[in-house]
């Protein structure tokens, strides 16, 4: 707006910031304008026929809208029992594997960083799994998990334990989903762990050993406080990637959610609904609720968190 | 350890020496028990891979064998090639391939673009703009399946690359990293280009992008792992199998029935191959553009 | 030690570039229609190509390929493009997405308890008898229950290939061991609760595992097991289209507490999903195996000794749960009567190959082959071949069919007591709040 108010002929060649500035307003917007359009034709227009779809009895395999129906898809969703089971399994699910996912790569990564060789194998195997794809990830596991022949199992029978069934029990499907996601994702966590620690100052736990700090000292005194920021951001992108689970678990139980949907995640409630039973309306609907429910916890989840850097 | 406690005398500070490894020796050993834990702890993060190798090079009946074991009885690669020929996953190499570089160029160019403009430029709506940006590293795409999949029904390019490619470019958590490692360059060189009568087109593509290599590659490597693994939206918008990317065909290898471990596990290691060789020739790339950029 | 790892990269470097190249070669060639991938995919194929899609993931999936490779070779000009994908939910869904979004196969296999789900919403052609006798098929040539099933409405939507039932096998070293084989080595006829319940203890008596069957990631097989106790009972579960609910309790809860008395006992074993109850069975451990009989080229192949029979009649009579593969043509945006009439006339090719498809377990629809004598001397396949004529297809509803909603989630509820995890009662109050949580939703199609 100021940039308007200021007189187009004062523009003397000295002072190249009124220049800058109107040059800028037309360059700024064309700069982000391939972003921007993109943004709303794929982020923004789908939120958008969300809520309009919502409101229908829309269709998969019928063209157009449908019927209206008014709030009857959300009536019929806030009273399904399933719908609510998906979306707890989802958040525990998250409670679950956040704090592993968190702690695990930073005692990783501080174990590691400090050793003068050999790190390219750690970073291997760590980092290694988070470059599969899902599918991968899918084919892999189902076979550890076998029962019998599993080489999971296998091992257990030969401490002569009894196989405990990962993935037929309603108790325990959901937690060996939890532990396929450990072992695939860790890496990222990990690297990010890494890089930040490459920049703590040597001297300064050079200068600790001097005064006879131990490792452990060391590690909460200096290494903990340096990362900060790594972890607060490690927490909060990991609360959102956790709440939009989908892939391993739809794929190791082969589209069905676990024995009695025991391990049903909210996408996969939508996916069911939206796809398989062509009801897009109400697919839609669920859509939003999970859409409203991942921002709510993302932004206090962030909130907390940035609280919680500041307070220290 | 003798030798380490020989060499240590010679060291000018010696007799402190001596007295800081009376108090160190636990915290030495302390030490070492971590160092063995995580040694042990990467080799145990290595066997699923390993154990999928080892499946895919065993004949079928011997896969199921009990007691489990990692013994090959018939060295085989018959899975491979019964790979390549009960399934098409040629074109799904192509077809990932096609995706992931064309989303990886699109969405560096446009967030780099759009990151630059934030940190450089001045124009109307710029709060507004980074604000969207901002709440849209919120956003779970995944959560708006269900309309995105109409949308392109609507318009009919359902099973088009078009399809596949463009959601997957608006990465707002991109242009963030971007606007960042803007924001920590130094702007005199921008300012002197432009007072020399460089367009800001020429100030990005010369000065901006030539610098900021490292958030370029940082960005480009983690598109590229993120677009060739992404399964959900490509699972739905390819319902055609020649449009299939590497992830989706492969799920369809999962649901087979009879005794076909060893045929699932070769299906795994050849979807796992191009990514682990992106990885080996990268590594330190990956780790230091994590570092060089705003995500940290 | 500085130049190992440059030496590592650089092959690494060489290696991938080679692969790039190879890949972009291929990309470039004629083989991969890169370009279309950009326009859309149903223009790119012209009318004397065949697209197919079928399920067929399974043993059975083999002989498919089998027939479809004779048709390829007695029809060179046409080019048959065939495509397996998963089965069950994700396989219709995907059909039913496609067929809207206007890029259909041309031809796709479809179990005939699904026509109910695409019929409404009008995704299949109706097909003419005139135009079947001209490719050289009659309604007198299949099993009658198959054809009939094979109608809507009083429309024919699909052309029906074979019927099959859920089935027995039985391993015969562990069932001669058991004492359960007469003279000739083969298994009689298990009938009502305590014959079968004697003979599986007999089994475990041998230090066998008496029964497997799978009952995880699966539900399908609970519920074909569930839906034949409780058809040979005499039960109907739904009427009027899946609108409403005529599942009868006390029958339910009698079947329901039989399955459990199987799984107290132990005479089924636990926690198996489809691969572990193949793997039990294939290493000889298990005395019977209950599924459908698309895995006997597996046990064939594998050198097991062991033979199939009809599902035992626990209760009354001997009807089986079961389906039908069948060819139906998705709606097409344009109906070309030459892609159509080639369609008919791979079928047509396809059907006359049903022994080939018979080998891999399946009861043929085709008369001209089930009754002739190089089927039934095909052993053990055409040992329950009389079972086609008494079968029981799942309701029709638009979530029901083979591997639909209502299989996953009945049969999520039957697995449940088969796991220990509910009791009969808890079970039958599960399946009844799904079908109704089913039966309430506003039809999609």
């Amino acid at each position: 707006m100021s940039t308007a108010a200021l007189p187009r002929t004062a523009r003397p060649v000295s002072r190249p910031r009124p220049d800058r500035l109107r040059a800028g307003e037309l360059a700024g917007a064309g700069f982000v304008a391939p972003f921007l359009v993109l943004y709303a034709l794929f982020l923004i227009l789908p939120l958008v026929l969300a809520v309009i779809m919502s409101l229908f009895n829309t269709s998969l395999v019928i063209p157009g809208l449908g019927t209206f129906v008014g709030l009857k898809n959300y009536g019929e969703l806030f009273s399904d029992d399933y719908f609510w089971q998906a979306m707890w399994h989802t958040v525990l699910f998250t409670l679950v594997s956040t704090p592993f996912l968190i702690v695990l790569p930073l005692l990783f990564a501080i174990a590691v960083h400090r050793l003068s060789h050999g790190r390219w194998f750690f970073r291997l195997a760590f980092f290694l799994p988070y470059i599969l794809p899902s599918a991968v990830i899918a084919l892999i596991w189902t076979f550890m998990y076998e029962p019998a022949y599993g080489l999971l199992d296998g091992i257990l029978h030969f401490f002569g334990l009894g196989a405990p069934g990962w993935l037929s029990s309603t108790t325990l499907t959901l937690y060996s989903i939890v532990i396929v996601t450990i072992w695939w994702t860790i890496g990222f966590n990990f690297v990010l762990f890494v890089a930040g620690l490459q920049d703590s100052p040597r001297d300064l736990y050079e200068a600790a050993e001097l005064d006879g700090a131990s490792w452990w000292a060391q590690v909460r005194r200096i290494t903990i406080p340096m990362l900060g920021r790594t972890i607060t951001l490690v927490a909060v992108l990991q609360v959102i990637a956790s709440l939009k689970i989908f892939d391993q678990v739809y794929l190791i139980t082969q589209g069905g959610g676990g024995p009695n949907f025991s391990a049903r995640v909210a996408l996969e409630y939508i996916y069911d609904y939206g796809f398989t039973s062509g009801r897009v309306g109400y697919g839609s609907a669920a859509s939003l609720v999970l859409f409203v429910v991942i921002l709510v916890i993302s932004f206090a989840w962030l909130a907390l968190v940035r609280r919680q850097e500041k307070g220290v | 350890m003798s030798s380490h406690a020989a060499e240590t005398p010679s060291r000018p500070a010696a007799p402190k020496a001596r007295d800081r490894q009376l108090v160190q020796r636990p915290d030495v050993l302390f030490r070492r028990c971590v160092t063995g834990v995580v040694i042990a702890l990467a080799l145990l993060w290595l066997v699923p891979v390993a154990w999928a190798l080892d499946t895919s090079l065993k004949a079928e009946p011997d896969t199921i064998k009990i007691p489990v074991s990692w013994a090959i009885p018939h060295l085989t690669l018959s899975a491979y090639s019964l790979d390549f020929s009960a399934t098409d996953i040629g074109r799904w190499y192509i077809n990932s391939a096609i995706v992931a570089v064309i989303v990886t160029v699109l969405t560096v160019f446009t967030a780099s673009m759009a990151g630059y403009a934030l940190s450089r430029q001045r124009f109307r709506g710029k709060p507004l703009v980074y604000a969207a940006i901002l709440a849209g590293i919120m956003i779970p795409p995944q959560a708006l399946m269900v309309p995105l999949f109409r949308e392109f029904q609507s318009v009919h390019l359902i099973n088009t690359y078009w399809a596949l490619i463009l959601p997957q470019v608006p990465a707002p958590i991109a242009v963030f990293i971007f606007k960042k490692f803007f924001d920590g360059q130094p702007i005199e060189l921008d300012q002197a280009a432009r007072v020399d009568g460089a367009s800001w087109w020429t100030c990005y593509r010369r000065i901006g992008l030539p610098l900021a290599r490292s958030a370029v590659s940082a960005v480009a490597i983690f598109t590229f792992v993120w677009t060739w693994n992404n399964f959900l939206w490509p699972f739905l918008s390819a319902t055609n199998q020649n449009m299939m990317t590497i992830p989706v065909g492969l799920g369809t290898v999962i649901s087979g029935t009879g005794i076909i471990n060893a045929l699932q596990m070769a299906s795994a290691v050849l979807g796992a191959l191009p990514l682990v060789m992106v990885f080996l020739l990268g590594q330190r790339q990956i780790v230091e553009g994590v570092a060089g950029t705003g995500l940290k | 030690m500085t130049t190992e790892p440059v030496n590592r990269r650089r092959f690494l470097a060489a290696a991938g570039g080679a692969a790039a190249t190879m890949v972009l070669g291929t990309a470039c060639s004629s083989t991969y229609d890169v370009a279309g991938g950009f326009i859309t995919p149903a223009s790119a194929t012209g009318s004397n190509t065949i697209v197919y899609w079928n399920l067929l993931s399974g043993g059975d999936g083999s002989h498919m390929q089998a027939m479809e490779a004779t048709y390829q070779h007695e029809h060179p000009h046409i080019s048959l493009n065939s495509t397996v994908l998963t089965w069950g939910n994700p396989y219709y869904t995907k059909l039913a997405m496609a067929t809207r979004a206007g890029s259909p196969p041309d031809v796709a296999i479809m179990h005939l308890s699904r026509l109910s789900q695409f019929a409404p919403a009008n995704l299949l052609t109706p097909l003419d008898l005139n135009l079947l006798a001209a490719h050289g098929m009659t309604p007198s040539d299949f099993t009658p229950a198959a054809f009939a099933k094979a109608h809507y409405n009083g429309r024919l939507l699909a052309i029906p290939l074979d019927t099959h039932p859920f089935v027995q096998y039985y391993n015969t070293k562990l069932c001669r061991k058991a004492g359960l084989l007469d003279s000739s080595g083969q298994l009689p006829p298990i009938n009502g609760p305590q014959a079968l319940l004697s003979a599986l203890r007999k089994l475990k008596a041998t230090g066998a595992t008496p029964a497997v069957c799978d009952q995880i990631n699966d539900p399908a097989t609970p519920w074909r097991i569930f839906s034949t106790l409780y058809s040979q009972a005499g039960g109907s579960i739904l009427a009027d289209n899946g609108k409403r609910i005529v599942l009868d309790r006390p029958r339910a809860i009698r079947v329901l507490s039989f399955i459990d008395q199987l799984a107290k006992e132990g005479l089924v074993q636990a926690n198996c999903d489809a691969a572990g109850g193949i793997a039990l069975f294939q290493n000889g451990n298990a005395g019977l195996y209950w599924e459908g009989e698309w895995n006997v080229d597996v046990f064939q192949q594998g050198g097991l000794p062991f033979s199939m029979q009809p599902f035992p009649a626990v209760f009354g009579s001997g009807v089986t749960q079961a389906d039908s593969h069948s060819f139906v043509i998705p709606a097409q945006p344009h109906r070309d009567p030459q892609r159509i009439s080639n369609v008919l006339t791979m079928v047509r090719t396809l059907l006359g190959q049903s022994i080939v498809w018979a080998a891999g377990g399946h009861i043929p629809a085709w008369l001209p082959t089930r009754q002739s004598t190089a089927y039934a001397k095909l052993k053990p396949q055409s040992n329950y071949q009389s079972v086609a004529n008494h079968v029981v297809y799942d309701p029709p509803a638009w979530y029901s069919g083979s591997g639909s909603n209502m299989e996953e989630y009945a049969g999520n509820a039957v697995a449940a007591v088969m796991l220990g995890a509910a009791t009969p009662q808890a079970a039958y109050d599960e399946l009844y709040s799904a079908l109704r949580n089913l039966s309430t939703q506003p039809v999609p199609v």
